[in-house]
């Protein structure tokens, strides 16, 4: 709900100013992250091996080449699939011909041997959203829009409590991947624990999947634009994950009102510690849309 | 100490520890020689009829003197004899009366301002030596003079940014609502107007305090050594009093300011017996604006306002009811879709009534509530949400003071208050859908019986001592959650179990003792030592995660899954005046340990959350400092220089590896220096400077990629170990006066020249790292930045006036 504070914020405005400085950090150890958000789509399928860095070093991560990495299904030996290394950390599954990973309700063991180190996660294949449509407006003008044309997902979240959606846009090949375009869904809204279930997507949500600009403003569609969304499905873990990555990448909106800094918990295990590293395994089931604006 | 008994109803216990108490009170009672004569009365200001709280009353030539209570009543109690009573209150005349006090008598002093001469700030309302002479220590007043005459933002009066110049209060930053007291977090503070708990005490976050100047006598705060009168809270008692109104004639008293236009009113009803008050603040930010919002604007409301009422009526000398009453609320509402707003309502009622010379009642009952509402949507039927909370308490507090001599006063009394949480009654509807998505609610009785005894021995040495008992029930009407083990060490702790309770059932009850005493031993006539410890419980709790507190932030009961908060404090004390009491020196040490204090889970959704006592992490705390003050009370320069080295720091255990860290407000090195100087009859100078240690925070050092996402992390686990920079501030004032050939006129201007922030200094209010602006290509690098964000980035200056009408 600290999402609504942004406009709360408005009020105060007037006097605050933000300043841009340097800051040096007490960052010294780099540590194993890994990147493997998997789905159920026909397609080459990629877990990153990365290392974390300075917060403000400003550049990409450094890959860990010398990892094995697989993936075995249900718990079982024979069906296991391993990532090739390609190049800079980037270990890739090609699937033949119509063959996917696994099914919705699969279990999903992720083991990685690096550096001597034995690495292992768990997770399920869950249920996606189902998309009723992409629909196009016309918005009158209003606080913080322009008028004009702009986009709304139609999509249903499945009854019973417990379903965690990620809504991806690409609006003419961009990527929405701004802080604030981070679209998560948790049983229709965007946390757990509201007791909402099977209604539609609220409204914040099914809008967020118009672009921002720079200001933070929603941009509006032209004609001929073309919009596709993904909703991949979440496990608790990941959805925990990105939620409290979704309100630190957002809470410098908050002003005087900022959370604290908070780490979002990882679900591989280091089986010599016992101790999470960094990152997220996931394998998603995903349901797509598209339209192109008339 | 920590007794938390298990039992089926309120009543037992509480009853056994009530008669412990009764008894206590009849054997200190039963000490009492019998051939003494009292005499007593009110002490009230001439010009109004304001009761002076505080107010000096004594024997000419003997060492015997009280000062009048919070209603300007006084006892005194001596052997027969002749005697020359001498009233007194700094900035008022002295007032001498020879009495044959052989028998019991009534004599109600009204007295008259002092000349020229001595018309200058008064910074102390009491007793000239109250520094040295009273029992009391770790305690601050501020009367309404003072206040005024501080520079202020944007010319605004505020009662609470005042007391942030005392030693030992702090806050995390300006513009964050409420303050810091020798470690304790905001909800330690117990924020009374006329005895009715105040729960935001901010209008517009934190940026301007919700007391109306014009309707406010003066404030007392309690930092330590507090009374065992006062229970609810683990760090500090803000008193603020309001006026009576005036019961001479009709005054007006208003402003405009750059924030708020104010207008009072004060009547008699019935002269000498009878007086009410109406005082009203609005802002008008949206009234100027209005004309330049366009279309999309259209509908805006941003507002905030307070309305202060009372009235009083003395029946006789022995009984007297005051009614008092206070609404406010901020409204932001952008456009006509969305509308945010929230505030507080207050009612007391008191009876003073007078069983004898010598004692003294007071019957209290109050109402207060705090409530928000939020709502957004333009179809209801399509898409909204609407959410609105409460916190609901009703009490009842009799209190009685029996000024047995005046070296032997008792004072004993109890306190229940009803609860009742509204975390959420809350809808949400998608395309038609409505979905109930409320929390909750949650009830509790709080219950608290006290008996304090002030007492001199051996002419040097004063005593108060005193113990509260209190008692809290959490009770039934929903369920009781029982949660597990976390799945790692962060994480929510999973719900394993919901019991249910009926309406009024216990689901769980703590009883604790709660000592309280204080000493005086006095050195000289100038000079003291003090000494005071205190235990405290509290037994309701502000959720809060941000750096400063948001108007939708919750307060919860403790519940089976939260324990009580408490807390022990130990002061000690040098006090000395010197110059006739012109200069006041005061330097006291504290040392406070905190138990079950609430911290969260890293993450944790703490509102519209049924299951939030899941995410509740439970530590211990420490505070420690030293605090020094040095005042000029008379003169035409007056002012104050104070400093407090300071340490606050918590263990919890799933925070900073489990080890000690600062809190977000501590600060080892704060100053502040007040100043006012007397320039002629018309203008008054004033200045204040601030300066302290930046606050600590935990910043991101570190970060990795995540779906494209660089995610923040802070490696090390270490919680605020980073300081922002240093803050510092000068502000200054200059207030105008009217022609003293003019101050016979019913009309009184005053105006008011203000610059705060004179030398535009950007303070840091926080430092953090983001994402820069623009967006990233797929597989390129994220570009981040560091961030100073200042509150007040520029000069601000300010003109406002004021005026009475009599």
């Amino acid at each position: 709900m600290r999402r609504l504070l942004p406009l709360l914020l408005l009020a105060t405005v007037g006097v605050s100013c933000t300043d841009v400085i340097d800051l040096e950090t007490d960052f010294t150890t780099p540590e194993l992250v890994v990147d493997a958000w998997l789905t159920d789509q026909p397609e080459p399928q990629t877990i990153r091996l990365t290392l974390s860095q300075d917060f403000y070093d400003n550049r990409l991560p450094a890959g860990v080449e010398d990892a094995e990495v697989v993936v075995c299904v249900n718990e079982s030996l024979e069906d296991c699939k391993v990532f090739v290394h390609q190049d800079s950390g980037r270990y890739v599954w090609t699937p033949e011909a119509g063959q996917t990973i696994g099914e919705i309700g699969d279990d999903f063991t992720l083991g990685i041997r690096q550096g001597g180190t034995d690495y292992l996660s768990q997770t399920t294949m869950r249920r996606t959203a189902i998309i009723d449509s992409i629909a196009v407006r016309l918005e009158e003008e209003q606080l913080g829009l322009d008028e004009g044309l702009y986009a709304q997902l139609y999509a249903r979240d499945q009854v019973g409590l417990g379903d965690a959606y990620l809504v991806r846009t690409t609006i003419n090949d961009t990527l929405l991947n701004r802080p604030q375009e981070l679209n998560l869904v948790y049983d229709a809204t965007f946390d757990a624990g509201s007791g909402t279930d099977g209604i539609t997507f609220i409204f914040p949500i099914r809008f967020n999947i118009n672009k921002l600009d720079d200001d933070g403003g929603f941009v509006a569609l032209e004609q001929g634009d073309r919009i596709e969304v993904e909703v991949w499905s979440l496990s608790q873990e990941a959805f925990f994950f990105l939620s409290v990555a979704r309100d630190q990448l957002q809470n410098s909106d908050n002003g005087i009102f900022q959370i604290p800094v908070a780490n979002s918990p990882g679900n591989v295990i280091n089986l010599a510690t016992e101790e999470p590293v960094l990152g997220i395994f996931n394998v998603s089931a995903v349901s797509t849309a598209s339209q192109t604006v008339e | 100490m920590e007794a938390a008994y298990y039992c089926p109803t309120i009543t037992l216990p509480m009853r056994r520890h009530l008669l412990v108490l009764l008894l206590l009170t009849f054997s200190i009672g039963s000490l009492v020689a019998q051939n003494n004569v009292t005499v007593k009365g009110f002490v009230r200001d001439a010009s109004n009829g304001e009761s002076l709280i505080g107010a000096t009353i004594y024997l000419d030539g003997t060492t015997k003197g009280t000062t009048t209570n919070e209603y300007g009543f006084y006892s005194l109690t001596v052997a027969p004899g002749d005697y020359t009573l001498v009233v007194s209150y700094l900035g008022f005349a002295d007032q001498r009366e020879t009495i044959e006090l052989y028998g019991n008598l009534t004599r109600d002093f009204a007295l008259g301002e002092a000349g020229q001469l001595l018309e200058e700030v008064v910074i102390t309302a009491t007793d000239e030596d109250q520094n040295v002479s009273a029992v009391q220590m770790s305690v601050e007043q501020l009367d309404m003079s003072t206040i005024e005459k501080l520079p202020s933002l944007l010319g605004e009066v505020d009662v609470l940014r005042s007391i942030q110049l005392l030693p030992g209060v702090t806050s995390v930053g300006e513009g964050a609502a409420g303050f810091n007291v020798r470690g304790g977090s905001i909800d330690q503070n117990l924020v009374i107007l006329d005895e009715a708990p105040v729960f935001n005490s901010s209008h517009l976050f934190g940026f301007f305090s919700v007391f109306n100047p014009d309707a406010v006598k003066g404030v007392k705060l309690y930092k330590g050594g507090i009374p065992a009168r006062y229970g609810g809270r683990l760090s500090s008692i803000l008193d603020v009093r309001m006026k009576e109104g005036n019961n001479q004639q009709l005054e007006l008293q208003g402003g405009i300011g750059t924030i708020f236009s104010r207008l009072s009113v004060e009547a008699p009803l019935v002269k000498d017996k009878s007086s009410f008050l109406i005082a009203g603040r609005r802002s008008y930010i949206d009234v100027l604006a209005a004309p330049f919002l366009n279309d999309e604007l259209e509908g805006t409301r941003l507002n905030f306002y307070d309305l202060t009422l009372k009235t009083n009526y003395r029946f006789s000398d022995k009984d007297q009811l005051f009614l008092s009453g206070y609404l406010g609320r901020d409204v932001f509402a952008p456009g006509e879709d969305a509308g945010f707003s929230w505030g507080n309502a207050t009612g007391t009622l008191r009876w003073n009534h007078l069983f004898s010379d010598k004692v003294f009642a007071n019957l209290t009952a109050y109402y207060s509530d705090y409530d928000y509402a939020i709502d957004f949507g333009e179809d209801p039927e399509e898409d909204a949400f609407n959410w609105d909370a409460s916190i609901v308490n009703m009490s009842l507090k009799p209190e009685f003071s029996y000024f047995i001599s005046p070296s032997n006063v008792l004072r004993f009394g109890g306190q229940g208050i009803y609860y009742r949480f509204e975390p959420a009654n809350a809808i949400a509807v998608s395309q038609g859908d409505v979905i109930d998505i409320s929390v909750n609610n949650q009830w509790a009785v709080e219950s608290g019986a006290f008996v304090e005894h002030e007492v001199t021995l051996f002419d040097r040495l004063k005593l108060n001592y005193g113990i509260r008992l209190s008692h809290f029930a959490y009770l039934g009407g929903r369920n009781a959650y029982a949660f597990g083990e976390p799945l790692r060490e962060g994480l929510p702790r999973p719900l394993v179990g919901a019991e249910p309770f009926d309406r009024g059932e216990v689901i769980e009850d703590w009883l604790n003792w709660e000592p309280r005493a204080a000493l005086q031993y006095t050195l000289s006539d100038e000079s003291s030592l003090k000494a005071s410890y205190q235990r405290t419980a509290q037994y309701i709790h502000l959720l809060s995660n941000t750096t400063a507190s948001i108007p939708l932030d919750i307060w919860t009961p403790s519940t089976n899954n939260i324990d009580p908060q408490l807390a022990d404090q130990v002061a000690l004390g040098y006090f000395r005046n010197f110059r006739d009491n012109t200069f006041e020196l005061s330097l006291e040490t504290y040392y406070k340990s905190f138990d079950n204090l609430i911290d969260y889970i890293d993450g944790a959704d703490l509102v519209l959350n049924e299951f939030v006592e899941g995410q509740v992490l439970v530590g211990t705390g420490r505070a420690y400092g030293t605090e020094l003050q040095f005042k000029k009370t008379k003169g035409r320069a007056s002012g104050w220089l104070s400093y407090t080295l300071a340490r606050t720091e918590r263990l919890v255990e799933g925070i900073n590896n489990d080890e000690w860290y600062p809190t977000r407000f501590d600060q080892t090195h704060n100053l502040n220096l007040t100043g006012f100087y007397d320039l002629n009859q018309r203008v008054t100078l004033s200045a204040t400077f601030v300066y302290n240690t930046g606050t600590p925070l935990t910043l991101a050092n570190s970060g990795y990629y995540q779906l494209g996402y660089f995610i923040p992390n802070n490696a090390g686990d270490a919680r605020n170990n980073f300081r922002i920079p240093d803050y510092h501030r000068l502000d200054v004032s200059l207030t105008l006066d009217p022609k003293k050939e003019k101050a016979d006129r019913r009309w009184q201007g005053q105006w008011v020249f203000g610059v705060y922030n004179l030398y535009a200094r950007r303070n840091p209010f926080t430092v953090y790292g983001q994402q820069a602006d623009g967006r990233t290509a797929p597989g390129a690098a994220v570009d981040t930045e560091a961030i100073k964000l200042s509150v007040v980035g520029s000069i601000v200056p300010s003109i406002s006036y004021n005026f009475t009408f009599k």
